[in-house]
């Protein structure tokens, strides 16, 4: 082979491996919307910003679960699989397969009664309508029991050159439990975050209405982080008040094996999912991260094991979906090193009655509802975008 | 051999392009799915379902061959399945499956069954403890009847008892007198509850709720009022 005849034959190699990351990318994109919306056909696509250039994309699938047997498959809205895309020429990235509410779990401060609202009976999304999700405030319902809303989601920033405001969408739907509604809410914001609420609302409990609770939500999270083979590791800002210098350290420990962890009220702990093939274009480990959405300052634990921890780490086990057994989940030990792996985390709300929640009338008839409260958590990406989003083109 | 060239260039260029664009091609042939979210069963599909596990004498031998309860879940797909179907790598949509819970509220014995909903098939059959059996639409109607039955629980929701029905959740029909379910478990191995099947009703009339519940032990077919406003546990 002469001199001329190599250069053609680089020349054409190159070309065709130039088409191939090309067309990779956009293969990637074609085959997962192909793809996607035929394996889910009520997905919702949702680009951001709402009006000019889209900058990032969500691909959302979601289904509501109405079975009979809610231990083995909790009931609800259930958000999954989800594709995140942060540039319009990047490829769509699969960030959750499936994230749903475990459980609800409410003792009463008495000790008696303790409520499983999702794993014993088979309660059902409550209806929805127009009144629930107003056009007005950028909603709809998108079924009978599951509201979408598209809107605005205050300042995004704000610095010496300006200010924007961020976007988001939500979807919601609030699980009728007799006397009490707790609202399922999932929201995809524009600049990669999601958040996941519950909001306790409704009549308190017949005869013990003046008794003091907590509501306790046990999400389970399958995170999938561009694809299956995720790691996990635990965050900790870790500072002495009294030591005079005045340093702190934040530490990262890898999680090798199924386990619970406490969220420490001082330490910001925080899980990180990351998958060692994923980076950034500054070659940076992409993750995301659980964050706790902590109300009222704490989180209550109790007598039963599944709640004496806020976190926890499984392997992905189909057949696994019940918080309350948790403990035997994790008991065996099984590894979460470069695996499928799912994560758990349990919020609470501490329901102190008041007279705002209601009040007896003559007949002895509780008049009133109690107001929404909420707890949640966010999953944050960390060194997925390349720069700042929304502000200006990546230096 | 400059005309040469070019179409070698081409011809590579062609070749490796082909190559590449080969899998979009292969997602033409995937075959359009229904309209409605794959996790939700068709009435044949759960009935079909539900008649091979009671036909299945694994299943037989735990709960006995009284008429069982049935507790379906809506359908779970194998993820590695849709993985596949997602990327391309096949058309083949993913594999359903189903979890049944089979309890014979008389033996108080149940079984827990995985079926493949494609191939009609059961995969799985293990004991469970009763305890484990989430609660159903008759364990309500059963326990109201017990309540109905109750000189005590008449007493304390007065004449009106009778015209209570079970309100399902999840609907929103104005009922006038909905009696609701709120199962309940024990922590405390001195409470009948810690291994009974147990629940509470609750009483909503037109004007709210009634401030009273019915504490009803299914297993000890039993209803009484619950007067453990400070706590107390059922002894």
């Amino acid at each position: 082979m002469n001199a001329t005849s190599r250069r053609t034959w680089i020349v054409a190699i190159a070309l065709g491996l130039l088409s191939a990351s090309v067309s990779r990318a956009q293969v990637r994109t074609t085959i997962s919307l192909d793809r996607f919306f035929l394996f889910c056909p009520n997905a919702i696509t949702q680009n951001f910003p709402l009006n000019g250039p889209v900058q990032t994309s969500w691909l959302i699938c979601w289904h509501e679960v109405a079975g009979y047997n809610s231990l083995a498959n909790p009931n609800g809205l259930a958000i999954g699989p989800v594709y995140f895309r942060k540039s319009p020429n990047a490829p769509f990235v699969r960030v959750l397969w499936d994230m749903r509410v475990s459980d609800y779990f409410v003792p009463y401060h008495p000790g008696y009664p303790r409520f499983y609202d999702l794993s014993t009976y088979n309660f059902m999304l409550a209806p929805v309508s127009s009144a629930d999700c107003p056009a007005c405030q950028g909603g709809g319902p998108i079924s009978p029991h599951v509201c979408k809303e598209v809107r605005d989601r205050g300042l995004m920033w704000k610095d010496y050159g300006g200010v924007r405001r961020g976007e988001e969408l939500i979807l919601w739907g609030a699980i009728d439990a007799a006397n009490y509604r707790y609202i399922q809410e999932y929201t995809f914001r524009d600049d990669g975050m999601v958040i996941g609420r519950m909001g306790a609302t409704g009549q308190n409990l017949p005869y013990s209405e003046l008794i003091t609770h907590v509501h306790n939500a046990i999400w389970r999270i399958d995170v999938d982080l561009d694809g299956v083979t995720n790691s996990v590791s635990w965050l900790q800002h870790l500072e002495d008040p009294n030591n005079s210098a005045g340093t702190a350290t934040d530490t990262s420990t890898p999680i090798p094996t199924a386990r619970g962890l406490v969220w420490g009220v001082r330490t910001h702990d925080a899980l990180e999912v990351t998958n060692a093939a994923f980076k950034n274009a500054q070659g940076h480990l992409s993750g995301y991260r659980l964050v706790p959405l902590v109300t009222g300052g704490g989180l209550t634990q109790h007598y039963e094991k599944f709640t004496q921890n806020e976190f926890w780490v499984t392997p992905y086990n189909p057949s696994q979906f019940a918080a309350k057994l948790l403990p035997t989940y994790v008991a065996p030990n099984p590894s979460v090193a470069n695996t499928d792996i799912v994560l758990w985390y349990k919020g609470s709300l501490h329901h102190q009655p008041r007279d705002e929640d209601g009040t007896y009338n003559p007949n002895h008839l509780w008049v009133g509802t109690a107001h929404v409260m909420w707890t949640g958590f966010m999953l944050m990406p960390h060194d997925v975008f390349d720069c700042s989003p929304f502000y200006k083109p990546c230096p | 051999m400059k005309r040469l060239r070019i179409p070698r260039v081409a011809l590579i260029f062609a070749i490796v392009f082909a190559f590449n664009i080969a899998l979009p091609g292969h997602s033409r042939g995937a075959q359009e799915s229904p309209a409605r979210s794959k996790q939700s069963l068709t009435s044949d599909e759960r009935s079909v379902i539900e008649r091979a596990v009671l036909e299945d004498k694994r299943v037989r031998q735990i709960v006995g061959e009284e008429k069982p309860r049935v507790l379906t879940s809506d359908a779970q797909i194998d993820k590695a399945e849709a993985e596949a179907f997602l990327a391309g790598k096949t058309d083949k949509q993913p594999a359903r499956r189903v979890t049944v819970v089979v309890f014979n509220p008389k033996t108080n014995r149940a079984a827990r069954v995985l079926v493949s909903i494609e191939e009609s098939r059961i995969l799985e059959v293990q004991e469970i403890k009763a305890e484990e059996v989430p609660f159903s639409r008759e364990d309500a109607e059963d326990a109201l009847a017990l309540a109905k039955a109750s000189p005590e629980v008449r007493r304390a929701v007065g004449g009106r008892l009778d015209q209570f029905t079970i309100l399902e959740s999840g609907s929103d029909a104005r009922v006038p007198f909905a009696a609701q379910a709120l199962p309940l478990r024990s922590t405390n191995p001195r409470d009948p509850c810690s291994t009974d099947r147990c629940l509470d009703l609750i009483f909503r009339t037109e004007e709210g709720y009634l401030s009273v519940r019915a504490h009803v032990d299914l297993t000890k077919r039993t209803a009484t009022i619950e007067n453990k406003q400070d706590g107390g546990q059922h002894q």
